[in-house]
């Protein structure tokens, strides 16, 4: 990844649309659930645009693109206001996009990121209120794409909140392109804003990108739409630097132009008949009053900020010791760093803490394909099996059965400990003694010792059996091995 | 005198006291449509059964001693541009003229809530787009004052019906004049109140900043009650204002002008503004002077030079915006097509007449990039400064007195070619529209020939109580409209029957 | 500054309005729209250096709208009625997927 190597330096600048978290439509009070839903089925007079009617604003969008705004450093607007994009498509039912335009809510800010080459800020230009358009559905007769003499319009999307947040063309790679949204998704889903997912369409990414000339001025500028996941998004930005530097190095121009990105071919393709910005004619909404946002609402919003990814990274490396590693992976989603923080409050040291959230309990909701709100083991267990292995009452291996035999069987730790004792002794008999022998010969000395008469209190062979647990990786049974010692030292 | 001459507050009083029953008014009203409605053509639905129904209803509520609203059997008609839930509303165009609204405007149900009757659905102007109820499905409507004559419009059906004795109240829109002006043709009292006053929920929009919804009436007591039925905040409508109201009728206990400060137009000369209007101006200056008013001449130079070009520039953008919702898709009319492009332009070019089409294509050229800034741009900086001109005015005064019209109702079919000369009918009106201000047509009585005579009082926004305060006193001294018994022609074939 | 359009423009802009202008009536309509720029150009000669844009002023800060949703129960009626339906869909001439 961010492998490809461009002759000339990349510049991009992301679009990112997030679908706001809000039960109801941006300007009416039909749902916002529409995946899976009949067709047709979300709508009402407004967002069918029947005549007479007008746009009312949720109140909780608003509060939530100046939360997203707070989040990403801007400036929130005491007054705002929306414009109409106008331009005839099916899926439009006013045939004009109700879109914040040339005052939106929030203005200016950035967002840190790991760069390619270390620390980054990219500059946030805006963050804008819009609303989405309807979706069309292309039926086919015979499975191919042509056929059918119509197309099919669902509104049940139409109208959903979106917030845009557009970025200064600050990023040089596709990794950082990936990286920025990265972040900005982890950021959205921190202050509840947005679900995120690429792939239900409630985070979607456009790309501008351009090549600098060799005078470092500005290339012309190329946008890519369609990228419809993470990996697309590098991949699409990838492709279409490596197909502007072949342009440029024959001798060709780049045109200004919007390209799709073609998942399956691995291509960027140019969009035929796109209407021109210019086309889409902009002027003020009327019928909507403006947003107007108090500085004691603004305050109201910025106390209720949770505390933000930076800033749960900052206090854990300060509160936990951990390393960059472990507070990336724990405090990637906010539950899961909660979930930390519980076990590490119910007596869990740190460190070990960490070990078992991001290794054991991350592979446990993987494997079972839930997330960490769905993991049944409460902080406080997982603590108290954190501290038996902390202090040597039990091994990791088992504290590992013991937390699968949590998840399964949802039994109380006592009880979990109980049984993966017996079932876990894995290493027994002739192979028990094989290692136990292995642990003699290394420690010829002690044996030496032990088998002169020596070891009075029994303290050298305790020593021995304490090698031969932690070699045995908790697999052999303490007592089984204790006995197999006794009878090998010939005691 | 017969229960259709009577004013709204007569008839609700008159119900109130047993006189009549709400019953034998909307009976009495629908005879009084239909004996002359072959003449006048003013509307395009008769809602004959529902609105009987309704008054038999207001009957046996006053029968069984409930409560009953202010306007409780009140016949009222309302243009056809506010939806009316079960009532088919057309705007006067093609492309809805199927269309039944599943709601009812937020005026329509603030009168229906009071008790009033709706009677019918009036005729306009296809979406409000003219000034003289020409522009029509259902073809034009005549003035009852004057048969040749246009009523005004865009809300000449309405106009002609309140003059005509159809009812004493009734409902239309105003954009640029679309009420102050059919009311001033058709002789009777009409007010376009602030902007932000009444809800527009519900009333088919042709430019959203600037439509009003408005009462037409033969009193101005009749236009209080009904801004005290219709003013309130509206949670479907955030650009009404949600402000607390004064209560309207309070105005009028005012008894005179003493101490007030009225401004006269006097920017235009005799010679650009018709005699006989000129007149009624001057008349209703002299009426405030003798109720006891300082009168003041006063100019408006930024409204009069730029008003009519800033309206033109915002309702004919908003109107080209307003109408794209009509793709075929959804509702009203429909015309099959290859493409999709065939499919709008066959169902827009079929549906829309040809007046709404050409300012269609005006307001989108308006708004086209490059023409957008020369325009759009510049007027909506006009409007800001024109309503500082109007800020400044009401500074010094607490009113004032310009034409409604500056020229008395036209011949039907006299269509102005000059745009100039036509631009300039809206020249009193649109200013004010765009200023958001209060604006009142009231009846200066009629000619020797039988043309009404009007003039239009202006105040400050959000100042229509005392507004209607001001304007009853003149209203005192000038004379209440009557209504108009057309002079029908003896051997005319009628309309319809 | 006053701008004018010449018969290409109005057809384009007819056609951004999807309107049909018939080839008989695009010299008329391209005077009409001549007519209204030329006359309308007036509001670029007042000298508004430092004036905001319109909008409206209220008394009281418009409310917004809680974020509780609700079913619109004339939903099916709606649809029976809509000129182009198909299934619980709106339906419309084939578009390319693309766009």
């Amino acid at each position: 990844m961010g492998v490809i190597k461009s002759a000339r330096p990349v510049v991009i600048g992301l679009e990112v649309h997030l679908q706001l978290n809000t039960s109801s439509k941006l300007f009416c009070s039909c749902s916002t659930d529409y995946i899976g839903r009949t067709p047709n089925t979300n709508v009402c007079p407004i967002c069918l645009a029947v005549p007479g009617t007008l746009p009312i604003i949720n109140d909780r969008a608003v509060a939530l693109g100046a939360r997203m705004g707070l989040g990403l450093h801007c400036e929130i607007q005491n007054y705002s206001n929306f414009h109409r994009k106008n331009y005839f498509y099916p899926d439009l039912p006013k045939a004009y996009q109700i879109t914040q335009y040339e005052l939106p809510i929030a203005v200016g800010g950035y967002m840190d990121i790991e760069g390619d080459g270390g620390p980054k800020r990219v500059r946030i230009h805006h963050l804008h209120l819009e609303e989405d358009a309807g979706k069309l559905v292309h039926p086919t007769t015979d499975g191919r794409m042509t056929g059918a003499a119509y197309s099919l319009v669902d509104y049940n999307r139409g109208g959903v909140p979106l917030s845009e947040v557009v970025s200064e063309p600050d990023m040089s790679s596709p990794a950082e392109a990936r990286e920025y949204v990265t972040r900005l998704r982890q950021l959205a889903r921190y202050l509840d804003v947005s679900d995120g997912e690429m792939e239900s369409g409630s985070l979607r990414v456009d790309a501008n990108i351009s090549l600098s000339n060799a005078d470092g001025s500005l290339g012309t500028r190329v946008e890519i739409k369609n990228m419809n996941s993470f990996k697309s998004i590098e991949r699409a930005l990838e492709y279409e630097i490596g197909r502007q530097n072949k342009v440029l190095a024959s001798g060709g121009r780049i045109i200004q132009e919007t390209r799709l990105w073609d998942d399956s071919e691995g291509v960027t393709r140019s969009m035929r008949n796109k209407e021109t910005a210019s086309d889409y004619r902009y002027y003020p909404e009327m019928d909507l009053a403006p947003i107007v946002i108090t500085d004691e609402e603004i305050e109201k919003f910025k106390e209720d900020i949770p505390e933000l990814p930076w800033e749960k990274r900052e206090r854990f490396a300060r509160d936990f010791g951990l390393s960059k590693e472990e507070i990336s992976v724990l405090t990637e989603q906010k539950e899961l760093a909660a979930y930390y923080e519980g076990v590490v409050n119910a007596g869990a040291p740190p460190e070990r803490a960490a070990n078992w959230v991001r290794m054991e309990v991350l592979r446990v909701i993987n494997e079972a394909g839930c997330s960490i709100t769905g993991f049944g083991v409460k902080p406080a267990v997982l603590a108290e099996l954190v501290r038996k292995i902390e202090n040597r009452e039990l091994s990791n291996t088992v504290g590992k059965d013991v937390l699968d035999l949590l998840v399964k069987d949802g039994c109380s730790l006592e009880d979990a400990i109980n049984r993966s004792g017996a079932s876990s002794a894995k290493l027994t008999g002739s192979s028990l003694d094989g290692l136990i022998a292995t642990v003699m010969e290394a420690n010829a000395d002690v044996v030496g010792v032990i088998k002169s008469g020596q070891d009075k209190k029994g303290g050298k062979a305790k020593f021995l059996h304490g090698l031969i647990m932690k070699e045995s990786r908790g697999q052999a049974d303490p007592k089984e091995a204790a006995e197999a010692l006794s009878r090998m030292l010939e005691l | 005198m017969e229960i259709y001459e009577l004013t709204a507050r007569e008839v609700a009083d008159g119900i109130k006291a047993k006189k009549f029953s709400a019953e034998d008014v909307t009976r009495t009203c629908l005879a009084r449509l239909s004996s002359l409605e072959g003449y006048l053509n003013a509307c395009i639905t008769v809602a004959e059964d529902s609105a009987v129904a309704k008054a038999r209803e207001i009957d046996s509520r006053l029968a069984r001693g409930d409560e009953i609203g202010p306007l409780a059997g009140v016949p009222y008609i309302a243009k056809d541009n506010f939806c009316s839930k079960g009532v088919r509303t057309t705007c006067s165009s093609k492309i809805l003229e199927n269309w039944t609204p599943t709601y009812d405007a937020s005026a329509i149900s603030y009168m229906n809530g009071a008790g009033a009757v709706l009677m019918a659905k009036s005729n306009l102007d296809e979406f409000a787009m003219g000034s003289s109820t020409e522009n029509s499905i259902i073809g034009p409507t005549k003035n009852p004052r004057d048969l040749r004559r246009v009523p005004g419009g865009s809300s000449g059906g309405s106009a002609a019906a309140v003059a005509a004795g159809y009812c004493p109240i009734a409902l239309g829109s105003d954009t640029g004049g679309s009420v102050r002006q059919p009311a001033a043709f058709c002789g009777i009292q009409g007010m376009k109140p602030s902007y932000g006053e009444v809800s527009r929920y519900g009333v088919v929009a042709y430019a959203s900043s600037l439509d009003q919804v408005s009462p037409l009436a033969r009193s101005v007591e009749d236009l209080a009650i009904a801004m005290e039925v219709l003013a309130r905040p509206d949670p479907n409508d955030t650009t009404c204002d949600a402000y607390d109201r004064p209560k309207f009728s309070d105005s009028l206990s005012l008894r005179d002008l003493k101490g007030k400060r009225i401004g006269v137009f006097a920017g235009f000369g005799a010679e650009e503004i018709d005699a006989d209007l000129y007149g009624a101006l001057t008349s209703a200056a002299e009426h405030c002077r003798s109720a006891g008013a300082e009168i003041e001449p006063i100019d408006l130079p930024i409204a009069v030079k730029y008003g009519v070009a800033t309206y033109y520039v915002t309702a004919l953008a908003d109107a080209s915006s307003q109408l794209a919702c009509y793709d075929g898709i959804r509702y009203g009319a429909h015309t099959d097509g290859q493409t999709l492009a065939d499919m709008y332009s066959n169902t827009r070019t079929v549906s829309f007449g040809e007046e709404v089409r050409r300012r269609i294509i005006l307001g989108t050229a308006l708004l086209t990039e490059g023409y957008y800034q020369n325009y759009y741009g510049p007027a909506l900086k006009v409007r800001t400064k024109m309503v500082k001109e109007f800020d400044d005015l009401f500074e010094r005064f607490d009113a004032y007195l310009l034409p409604t019209s500056p020229s008395m109702p036209y011949m039907l079919g006299m269509k102005e070619e000059d745009p100039t000369r036509m631009y300039l009918g809206d020249v009193f009106t649109v200013p004010i529209s765009l200023g958001g201000l209060p604006g009142i047509n009231i009846s200066m009585g009629l000619t020797g020939e039988g043309l009404p005579l009007s003039v239009q009082l202006v105040g400050q926004r959000y100042d229509d109580a005392r507004l209607l305060g001001i304007a009853s006193v003149i209203e005192r001294l000038a004379g209440r409209p009557g209504i108009a018994n057309p002079n029908l022609p003896q051997n005319a074939e009628k309309r319809r029957g | 500054m006053k701008m004018s359009v010449d018969r290409e423009i109005t057809l384009r802009m007819a056609r951004a309005a999807q309107i049909r202008v018939a080839p008989e009536d695009v010299d008329h309509m391209m005077d009409s729209i001549n007519d209204i720029l030329s006359f309308c150009a007036l509001v670029g000669d007042l000298d508004c250096t430092g004036t905001p844009d319109f909008t409206w002023r209220m008394k009281k800060r418009p409310s917004r709208r809680p974020d509780i949703t609700r079913d619109w129960e004339d939903r099916e009626r709606f649809k029976e009625k809509a000129p182009a339906i198909d299934g619980n869909f709106f339906r419309v001439p084939r578009i390319s997927s693309e766009v």
